[in-house]
């Protein structure tokens, strides 16, 4: 398995995603959509040693990375698909037409970029197997990220519990192969259902790192805390802990403590503000990495 | 049926909300999803790709009658339930669909006067009820913290990615589920006054509704479908009693009190989604869907009264037309006006 760092940086505040309240995610939406605020929080945590970037093909974060000087060297952990903007497009274009949609809008510098004739082949999907269906979905979202140094890919939580409850083998099997050897880089599964899909994935004998809800309130740890933390115990699979936080309702030093004891391999953190990230990241760096 | 049978499940409308529900009964040990149709074909061979072992079909008719199927999910166009409801009702088929009940009152009373007397399942896609703040905050209602409540205002806001009319399906869903919470947590509604730019459910509309419930509670509403800042549908709901207030949304509760009162102290407190136990034992796209799902599964093994009823979405649906009737005559409407 590629090396995955201790401590990953966040980005769901930067998407407008948010869970504390509604009035929140209003902030975020506004003050993340001007690129000059994101930056300089992604260079502090590179300042402090955080190298590793969690994020989606999000429009403004994308552009905050052309703009931040040390972007190359940053670990990118790309999300994939970009389910929020998906979710809100296929309400007016269904789930189909808004894939077909997607692939017109792409312009000619990004096809070049893609290697690929998107939209031909992005419409010939449908008529094809399960393989070629991912591979061109999978490449359409990972041109976005094709500047930038990729060292995993992390399936989108709905989509992952989605295959899940499909039940399909295949589609994990097809994803894990699609990442390792179409893109050389580490596949990681997201969920919010990691007590269903541990013991899934052990079944079918498919490991990858795990990126999963793990935080002192029990918060989206389905099916229930409990059955986690005895799941988690007891794996020898990669754990990625994510809403640490419990989505916002704690702070570091009431979330962080309970973590640390745990069988976690790494842990992403988002942040809000510039000073969020000082404090968050400082003490996560004295807690997981004992600096 | 016996407890021990399997529940076989047949989609009707593989969008995003079939999509949902396929997938939440197949993660349920109690149900089979069998078949699902739907009328694009394109769609169908995407969907074959990822469910295999899944019956297909375009056509209805024949998904009825080559798959052994006892209950329906609903999930294609308002205006197609009523004669879907007409031709499964026959087959004594469960049927669960998706909100609103149709795509009018006058159809929605049909398929409330077919389902009559029958002993299957019939349930809606309401899914307030399974959301634990708003359990908690229907708790805290009806046990009286906040003492003598004599008004709410509720309010809806929502930035549609850009106006077109094709938002009014979902724009009619989300009404009908905003109205739904306002039901389920006061009650009845006797008589509203409704004023907006267009009809309650017209894209460009901003409406404002007063609702006077059988309870002798008062509230004000109102819904904007092209406010920025919302890229998801926002509710909020706050209470004013003569012992405190309660605000409430999807993301906390925020009690403030007048004097210590339940359990609670004096002053605020906030009550968070992470604070409060969750029962759900799966979590996909949203909290609520995979309890209202499983609630209406589990009604059709034991073949009791679902959480949701046809009769509950009838009366969002009367409400509704009461509203349309108001903006349009400019008056206050009794709902029994209604009929």
């Amino acid at each position: 398995m590629e090396k995955i760092d201790r401590i990953i940086l966040g980005s769901n505040s930067f998407e407008g995603v948010g869970y504390l309240s509604r009035a929140q995610t209003r902030h975020y939406l506004e003050f993340f959509s001007k690129r000059e605020n994101i930056i300089p929080i992604i260079e502090a945590s590179f300042n402090l040693g955080i190298k590793s970037f969690m994020c989606s093909n999000n429009s403004n974060i994308l552009s905050a990375l052309e703009d931040f000087k040390n972007s190359s060297d940053l670990s990118i952990l790309a999300v994939i698909p970009n389910a929020y903007e998906y979710a809100r497009e296929s309400t007016e274009k269904g789930v189909l037409g808004t894939i077909l949609s997607r692939a017109k809008e792409i312009d000619l510098y990004r096809k070049v970029r893609m290697g690929l004739r998107a939209l031909r082949k992005i419409q010939g999907i449908i008529t094809k197997d399960l393989l070629t269906l991912l591979t061109n979905l999978m490449d359409f979202e990972m041109a976005s990220f094709h500047p930038y140094n990729v060292t995993g890919v992390i399936l989108h939580g709905q989509v992952t519990d989605l295959a899940l409850s499909s039940d399909n083998r295949e589609i994990f099997d097809v994803y894990q192969d699609i990442v390792r050897e179409r893109y050389k880089v580490q596949p990681i599964l997201a969920t919010h259902n990691f007590g269903t899909l541990l013991p899934k994935l052990m079944e079918w004998k498919i490991n990858m790192p795990i990126l999963a809800s793990f935080n002192k309130k029990g918060f989206i740890m389905k099916p229930s805390q409990k059955e986690c933390e005895q799941l988690l115990e007891k794996t020898d699979y990669y754990i990625i802990a994510k809403k640490v936080l419990a989505g916002g309702r704690l702070n570091p030093e009431e979330a962080f403590p309970y973590l640390s004891d745990k069988n976690i391999g790494s842990f992403v953190l988002g942040v809000g503000s510039l000073s969020e990230a000082y404090h968050t990241l400082s003490i996560a760096k004295s807690t997981f990495l004992n600096l | 049926m016996s407890p021990q049978e399997k529940i076989k499940v047949g989609i009707i409308g593989f969008g995003k909300r079939g999509i949902l529900h396929a997938s939440l009964v197949n993660i349920n040990p109690e149900a089979e999803w069998k078949a699902a149709c739907n009328p694009d074909e394109q769609s169908l061979t995407l969907m074959k790709n990822f469910y295999p072992n899944i019956s297909f079909f375009s056509d209805k008719n024949e998904m009825l009658e080559k798959v052994n199927l006892n209950t329906i999910f609903i999930c294609s166009p308002d205006n197609t339930h009523l004669p879907l409801v007409n031709q499964l009702i026959k087959k004594d088929m469960n049927i669960f669909v998706e909100n609103p009940l149709a795509e009018s009152f006058a159809s929605s009373k049909q398929m409330v006067n077919l389902a009559l007397d029958r002993k299957n399942i019939f349930s809606l896609g309401y899914y307030s009820p399974f959301k634990v703040l708003f359990q908690q905050a229907k708790i805290l209602f009806e046990n009286g913290i906040l003492n003598e409540v004599k008004r709410y205002r509720a309010s809806l806001h929502y930035t549609l990615p850009q106006s077109s009319h094709s938002y009014e399906r979902i724009i009619m869903n989300r009404t009908s589920s905003f109205l739904y919470l306002i039901y389920w947590l006061f009650g009845p509604v006797k008589s509203l006054y409704a004023k907006a730019s267009g009809r309650l459910t017209a894209v460009e509309s901003v409406d404002s509704l007063v609702l006077d419930h059988s309870s002798g509670l008062m509230g004000l509403a109102d819904l904007s479908w092209n406010r920025p800042g919302y890229p998801r549908p926002t509710v909020k709901i706050s209470l004013e009693g003569t012992g405190g207030t309660l605000d409430i949304s999807e993301d906390s509760l925020k009690l403030y009190l007048y004097k210590k009162r339940g359990g609670y102290d004096m002053g605020w407190t906030t009550i968070h989604r992470a604070d409060l136990p969750s029962p759900s034992k799966f979590y996909l796209c949203e909290e609520g869907y995979y309890e209202g799902n499983s609630s209406f599964l589990k009604s059709c093994t034991g073949k009791k009264k679902s959480t949701v009823s046809w009769e509950d979405g009838l009366e969002i649906m009367r409400m509704i037309e009461a509203a349309d009737l108001s903006i349009d005559s400019n008056r206050e409407v009794l709902l029994n006006e209604v009929k």
